[in-house]
């Protein structure tokens, strides 16, 4: 699939629409800045100093301190190691999980597909974030508990784009060909339904993510999400609310910092989709 | 004559609320060995349910509802289900050969995918073989096409591509379902040309449905006439196309425009063919046929003999067009 995309890209059949690429620069910033930016900035992002708090942007410290004298710099920096790879994890395995069964339900349908849909019924039926917090609630705060939960609740949605897709797939007459062929039905559904399904369930992650980004730092920001010391946006932004009126950046930089982050990534979903239906 | 395909009482029902209604049949069919049949009616006359039927593909709602398709099996035919057909003894070339191919893989992987399957031997061969297939149905540099995806290549070599999925099959038989309608007269003509070499070549055995009565006089051997789901007329082709004897092949033959004569008027038939719910039960055609008679509407003719080798289901089969008041 991004082989293919790659490919297409390279071939120059069409430009990558402006928003994509604008989008793409955004998130390929902050992937080298994660990767980099610990190695470039000189402080621990954990180590206190107490004598040194709320200090104002300086020459030593870019943006000044936090209300523990951490470099406040190196603290949202060392927090994207922490907020993209969990976001891009708890929006992967329900994507997997999801189309899986999706694509099972709307390819052989009858009782396959009633226990899908009824299950992810059953899912739908809750408020998202009362159930996600309880959920979280019963794993225990934490990463992993986080992307369980998030897998439990997230896998409807590529569940039902999966379906909807497959279905309208297995009508196409390139299906119909290989079942003259002679292929077995699950060769068909995995090579040749499947990856024609794939570019929608990409566009659809790339947007989840974003969604979980922001999910995340709402549960840290709540205290049930990515527990203290670590570096995180939305625990940030609640340490940062109590100094709101004297150190308005230390809650502003955290939620720029997402706001960006998720603009960048809608883009690049945006305009991808664009790309590919064009 | 020697059988290689045979099909008995096929009846193609369609469930509409618990009312039983058949769209297609009962039909016979029967192919010999390297001979191509045409199947020949407008739209709506059963001709491509009734290939579906032949390899299980119904759409949902429609079920094949009574019938035997037999298969020649080391001199014997032998009762087969459809759906067992798919991928050895029948291939299907059908009308679209753009929306036949998956674009997402290059052409050269159908094809190799279809023979790795079907021979089951490894990757690297499967690939060589696909080039193979390839320059069999003609497509010039192969090795370098194999490369290509469906979309970069002209309707013209999809649906050599398709053929070639069908011959990596080693299918004896062949349905070709309007296979050259959706390209142009050029293409055509090449396409035509490659089925019939293939048949030399290969022995195959065609079956060729279409609306172009012209292409049918071309390439089959025999023809059978649909009408409302029924074969109202069949036999060899000169035969029919000569002295046609149902008034529907009268009526087709002479909708055609004759280049002779550019200034004659086209002679249409009156009407449009019945819906499977008005079928009544007399003949299906009595409504339009300008020879129609009290007899007519009494039951539906079965096909008899004419003596001249061809078949025909019409009580007035005798009675020429001119008798008619």
């Amino acid at each position: 699939m991004m082989a293919r995309i790659a490919q297409r890209a390279r071939r120059g059949a069409r430009p990558l629409p402006m928003k994509a690429r604008i989008g793409l620069t955004i998130l390929a910033a902050y992937i080298l800045a994660g990767i980099f930016g610990p190695m470039l900035l000189p402080f621990d992002p954990d180590k206190t100093d107490i004598l040194r708090r709320l200090k104002p942007p300086s020459n030593v410290h870019w943006l000044g301190t936090d209300q523990l004298g951490r470099d406040f710099l190196t603290r949202l920096v060392v927090a994207i190691r922490v907020d993209l790879p969990i976001a891009f994890a708890a929006a992967f395995f329900p994507m997997v999980i999801g189309t899986a069964l999706g694509a099972i339900a709307g390819y052989y349908g009858k009782l396959a597909d009633t226990v899908v849909s009824r299950a992810a019924d059953l899912v739908q039926a809750f408020p998202v974030y009362v159930f996600l917090l309880v959920l979280v609630f019963a794993l225990g705060a934490g990463a992993t508990s986080f992307i369980v939960a998030a897998t439990v609740i997230a896998w409807v949605g590529y569940a039902r784009l999966a379906r909807g897709e497959v279905m309208r797939l297995k009508s196409l007459e390139f299906v119909e060909a290989a079942r003259v062929t002679g292929l077995p039905e699950r060769v068909i559904l995995t090579t040749h339904v499947l990856p024609n399904a794939l570019p929608q369930t990409l566009i659809y992650y790339m947007s989840d993510v974003v969604l979980m980004v922001l999910v995340l730092s709402s549960l840290s920001f709540l205290g049930v999400g990515i527990q203290p010391p670590t570096a995180e946006w939305g625990r940030m932004i609640a340490e940062g609310q109590p100094f709101l009126r004297s150190h308005w950046w230390l809650a502003a930089a955290p939620g720029l910092m997402l706001m960006v982050f998720g603009t960048g990534l809608s883009l690049l979903a945006d305009g991808l989709d664009d790309w590919l239906r064009s | 004559m020697n059988s290689l395909f045979d099909i008995s009482g096929l009846r193609i029902d369609l469930d509409a609320h618990g009312d039983r209604l058949s769209p297609v049949g009962p039909v016979d069919l029967t192919l010999a060995k390297d001979e191509c049949l045409g199947i020949v009616g407008e739209s709506g006359s059963g001709k491509s349910l009734t290939l579906k039927a032949l390899l299980g593909l119904l759409p949902d709602g429609l079920s094949m509802g009574a019938g035997q398709i037999r298969i020649e099996k080391g001199g014997d035919l032998v009762a087969c289900q459809p759906e067992r057909l798919r991928g050895h003894r029948v291939g299907l070339i059908s009308q679209e050969p753009g929306a036949a191919l998956d674009p997402l893989m290059r052409v050269g992987g159908l094809i190799a995918e279809v023979v790795q399957r079907h021979a089951g031997c490894s990757r690297t061969e499967a690939a060589a073989r696909a080039v193979d297939l390839m320059r069999q149905v003609g497509i010039p540099d192969p090795e370098r096409r194999a490369r290509f995806w469906p979309h970069e290549l002209s309707g013209g070599l999809k649906q050599r591509i398709v053929i070639a999925m069908a011959l990596a099959c080693d299918s004896d038989i062949l349905l070709c379902d309007e296979p050259t309608t959706a390209l142009d007269v050029t293409i055509q003509a090449q396409i035509i040309r490659l089925l019939r070499d293939l048949r030399d070549k290969r022995s195959l055995s065609l079956i060729f449905v279409t609306h172009d009565l012209a292409l049918i006089h071309e390439i089959a051997d025999r023809v059978a006439v649909m009408y409302a789901g029924l074969i109202v007329e069949t036999g060899p082709t000169e035969a029919v196309f000569a002295d046609p004897r149902h008034p529907y092949t009268r009526a087709l033959l002479a909708a055609i425009p004759d280049m002779d004569s550019p200034d004659a008027d086209l002679q249409p038939i009156a009407g449009a063919p019945p819906a499977a719910t008005e079928f009544g039960e007399g003949c299906r055609f009595a409504p339009r046929c300008r020879m129609s008679s009290a007899a007519c509407v009494a039951g539906q003719p079965e096909l008899e003999p004419t003596g001249a080798g061809t078949q025909v289901a019409c009580v007035n089969w005798r009675r020429s067009e001119k008798d008619a008041p």
